[in-house]
């Protein structure tokens, strides 16, 4: 009824069809390494420390391990959606806070930081936000220069639910100061590999 | 080239001196220039009030005095753009086209169509620009700051041709003074302290001499600043560029 | 004195927060310009930007249509409300069928509109609003005053005795990180005790029927993905056509208001996770009837990132509360005189009209011819004062008659050394109160002009 009636006053006073304007003038191809310098720029900007492992030639995991425990000593629970052994829809966010998020990210956006996870990678969509700290990799070789190429290469409907995540969470509702950690994480780090 | 010189009310009848410094700026550079007396206003005071349906006759009666003149320019952007934007309210006679496609202001008078590139001027002095809204962002006189596309900046263009002129960079490069006509008085606290905070901003960058293209926005920032017995000196861009002398 | 200017002159009173509070919002501004300058494609962006949303207003009904047709495949449930109380309405039905006692929201513009949260408090449903910002405002019993800034108008002093009172801070500390630390912990309680997540939404997608949202801290994904239901709550101009038009649109988003590149999450709702429930309510409210308006219609463009807040002088000083509308700032003084002409008549006028806000704004609404416009309807409507018509209608009768005119100004510099009346608006009174007049010339133009050019 409501649909019906809305819809008759759109269409009674619509202006006349006007075209969509053309995107294509916003595609250009920046070079790699400013991609990775502006990704990490913007990153560190955002708050994420960035650590480069683009040359290293010691294994992820391997690499990723030393790292936790020199970084994260105290940690002791990990969402840890590289290792597909354990089953991560049982973890239980409600009662204690979860330590670490790890996971690597589809895409990653040069121009704000931007790095694209989706259900396939998530499980639970509120582990990267209830987690307190996060760890997030990405494939230099996986940086678009702006949002204009990253929605032509992501899906935003492909599993039902996709963010982009730039950085630790934040707020300056208090007198427009800034604090690292509102209602999301509280750190943010991420790998280039 | 004939021109017809349009002085706005309020310079008619508090600033005379600004109507008599565009008149001879004109001369200077070998206008013909005739000033119909019937003119009286362009009608933007009722019209910024919401009352433009008031102000038609007005419209029709300033087209006619110029028909017969090649360009009308007049010291105020703020009435220019008025007459440019504003009056298509009218009948879109022979006249009215004709005055709303051949007023200018002065500055913009000087650099698009006589396209001066030097003036016998010397002030100086350590001048503050208000860039005034109507020419600004109306216009383009300027570059507003929001703006992100190249706009060389006319006012600049012809500040720099004075000889000895000092032109102060201020903190915020063309926030409104808070005349804005009836607002002034509809809005006397906040138009007031606007007022205040562009006079501070002049004051801390050392401003000798205030000047603008709106000798309107200059009375409301006068007025502030004979109360409070301090800040620079006004003076309207037509005196400075004229070579008037403080 | 207009309702605006009644509540700016005591704003004003208090000169130095006035001063605080025109530097912090004109700091945004200044980190709007920086983050626009980076992008050479700035202008092209904001005119593409326009152009998009024309398409999307001229096209609106069948976008809607497609919009809900693909949400409903992916298992969506899309309700339509045609105004405030419909709306309402629908999400009580929601909240009652699945028993929802507490709820958490983030921070949503049309849920003010629609006095969502009186409406639940009533049926003595919990509502909790989660934005940080939204939450100290909630707990001052206060609209917010910014749409996207709700609390820019506060003191941390006046947080931390808030959260002293409310969360049991420590008195005195207003550190804003440990008030932050606290408000996280009040909070995350609430979501993992809520029956239904609210929120607002920034973007539909018509073709793939999903809603975007994005927040700097998280709020919205923590109660969307902690409670069985989530209900997001979209005015019909929110769509866009396609997945590709958002790459414009978050570019624009954060830079225009608050200089980020981007904010730190940008989510894509599309289907509800497992064993739980989503909800669009898709929301009219006199948004189908304001498009009929052409003079008005582009402001439905307005994508509410507060850059015309941030950049207006009056705004700046005169607070967001002076527009006693839920849409504060210029954006807001040419929205509200659609829904109420007589309640909101005063708004249009609590501008100079500069234009600074046409040229922040990421969509280009030309705010300022329309604050022009709408006092033309002000006017056509009977809605002006006469102590504002009657001396104006003087002024004009006396410019229509040149001799009047000249005679007028002559007397009055003649004989009483004075200035024309006529020339301030009879107004003398308001304009001296903090300004002196300019001295009267021994002359006016027209007589030196006949003295020295004539004959």
């Amino acid at each position: 009824m409501s649909k019906s009636a809305i819809l008759e006053i759109i269409k009674r006073n619509k202006p006349e069809l006007v075209a969509l304007p053309d995107l294509s003038v916003f595609q250009h191809d920046v070079p790699r390494e400013e991609l990775i310098k502006d990704f990490i720029s913007v990153s560190t900007g955002n708050m994420s420390n960035v650590v480069s492992i683009i040359d290293s030639e010691v294994p992820l995991q391997t690499y990723l391990k030393e790292f936790i425990s020199e970084n994260y000593p105290l940690a002791t629970t990990f969402y840890d959606t590289l290792n597909s052994e354990k089953d991560s829809s049982e973890v239980d966010f409600t009662q204690k806070p979860i330590d670490l998020f790890i996971a690597e990210a589809k895409l990653g956006v040069a121009e704000n930081g931007g790095l694209w996870f989706d259900d396939s990678i998530l499980k639970q969509r509120i582990s990267t936000f209830a987690c307190e700290h996060t760890l997030m990799i990405i494939n230099h070789k996986k940086i678009v220069p702006t949002m204009h190429q990253a929605y032509q290469k992501i899906s935003i409907s492909g599993t039902g639910y996709g963010v982009f995540i730039a950085g630790p969470s934040k707020t300056a509702d208090i007198e427009q100061s800034l604090v690292v950690g509102a209602q999301g994480a509280v750190s943010n780090t991420v790998i280039l590999i | 080239m004939k021109v017809g010189l349009f002085v706005p009310c309020y310079i008619d009848q508090f600033f005379p001196e600004v109507g008599i410094a565009t008149l001879q700026l004109l001369e200077k550079h070998d206008c013909q220039v005739i000033f119909p007396e019937k003119q009286t206003c362009c009608g933007q005071p009722m019209a910024n009030s919401g009352m433009e349906q008031e102000g038609k006759k007005i419209y029709n009666d300033l087209a006619g005095l110029f028909y017969n003149c090649q360009y009308i320019v007049a010291p105020s952007p703020s009435c220019v753009h008025h007459i440019r934007s504003h009056y298509d309210i009218v009948k879109q006679t022979e006249e009215i086209i004709h005055l709303r496609k051949q007023t200018f202001d002065i500055v913009e008078f000087l650099v698009d169509i006589l396209k001066i590139d030097h003036l016998e001027a010397s002030f100086p002095h350590r001048v503050g620009l208000h860039q005034s809204c109507h020419g600004l962002r109306g216009m383009y006189l300027g570059k507003p700051s929001e703006l992100m596309n190249d706009i060389p900046s006319k006012w600049d263009k012809v500040l720099k041709m004075v000889d000895g002129i000092d032109l102060a960079m201020l903190n915020r490069a063309d926030e409104c003074c808070g005349f804005g006509g009836t607002f002034a008085v509809a809005e006397e606290a906040v138009s007031v302290k606007m007022g205040k905070d562009r006079l501070a901003d002049h004051n801390q960058n050392n401003v000798e001499v205030l000047t603008s293209g709106d000798m309107s926005c200059l009375m409301h920032l006068q007025g502030i600043a004979k109360r409070q017995k301090s800040g620079p000196k006004i003076v309207h861009i037509a005196n400075i560029l004229n070579g008037d002398q403080l | 004195m207009s309702q605006h200017s009644k509540r700016a002159d005591s704003f004003i009173k208090d000169e130095a927060r006035t001063d605080w509070h025109d530097k912090a919002l004109w700091h945004v501004r200044e980190k709007r310009d920086a983050s626009a300058e980076q992008l050479p494609e700035w202008e092209l962006l904001r005119e593409t930007a326009s152009q998009v949303k024309d398409n999307v207003l001229s096209n609106l009904d069948n976008y809607l249509i497609q919009f809900e047709a693909e949400a409903k495949k992916n298992g969506v449930i899309v309700h339509w409300a045609e105004d405030a109380a419909d709306h309402n309405q629908i999400i009580g039905k929601i909240l009652e069928k699945h028993n929802a006692r507490k709820i958490v929201k983030s921070k949503s513009m049309l849920t003010e509109e629609c006095k969502l949260n009186d409406f639940l408090e009533e049926k003595d449903i919990e509502i909790i609003d989660t934005d940080l910002g939204e939450r100290i405002i909630q707990l001052r019993k206060e609209p917010p005053s910014h749409v996207v800034l709700p609390a820019i108008h506060i003191k941390k002093e006046e947080v931390g005795e808030l959260f002293h009172q409310k969360l049991g801070t420590e008195k005195g500390n207003s550190d804003p990180t440990y008030l932050t630390k606290a408000a996280r912990t009040h909070l995350r309680n609430k979501f993992f005790e809520a029956d239904a997540a609210i929120t607002g939404v920034n973007f539909g997608i018509a073709e793939t029927g999903g809603v975007v949202i994005c927040t700097n801290e998280g709020n919205a994904d923590m109660g969307c993905h902690s409670a069985p239901v989530q209900i997001h709550c979209m005015g019909i101009e929110k769509l866009l056509p396609q997945a590709e038009h958002l790459g414009v649109f978050i570019r624009l988003l954060a830079r225009s208001a608050t200089g980020q590149p981007s904010t730190i999450y940008t989510s894509h709702y599309h289907k509800p996770r497992p064993g739980a429930e989503m909800h669009v309510v898709i929301v009219d409210n006199g948004r189908s009837i304001h498009l009929g308006k052409e003079d008005f219609r582009n402001s439905l463009k307005c994508i509410r990132c507060g850059a015309c807040m941030n950049t207006c002088p009056i705004y700046r000083r005169s607070g967001g509360h002076s527009y006693h509308s839920t849409i504060p700032g210029p954006i807001g003084a040419i929205l509200s005189p659609n829904k109420n002409l007589k309640e909101y008549s005063d708004l249009p006028f609590a501008s100079t009209l500069c234009g600074s806000c046409s040229n922040v704004c990421p969509v280009k609404i030309d705010i300022h011819e329309q604050l022009y416009k709408w006092r033309q309807e002000i006017y056509k409507n009977n809605q002006l004062p006469k102590s504002k018509t009657i001396p104006l209608k003087i002024t004009t009768r006396i410019f229509e008659n040149p001799s009047v005119y000249n005679s007028l100004g002559k007397i009055a510099r003649g004989s009483l050394r004075n200035l024309p009346g006529f020339m301030i608006y009879n107004n003398f009174n308001t304009w001296g109160k903090q300004r002196d007049l300019p001295d009267a010339p021994k002359e006016g133009f027209k007589q030196w002009y006949k003295k020295n050019r004539n004959e």
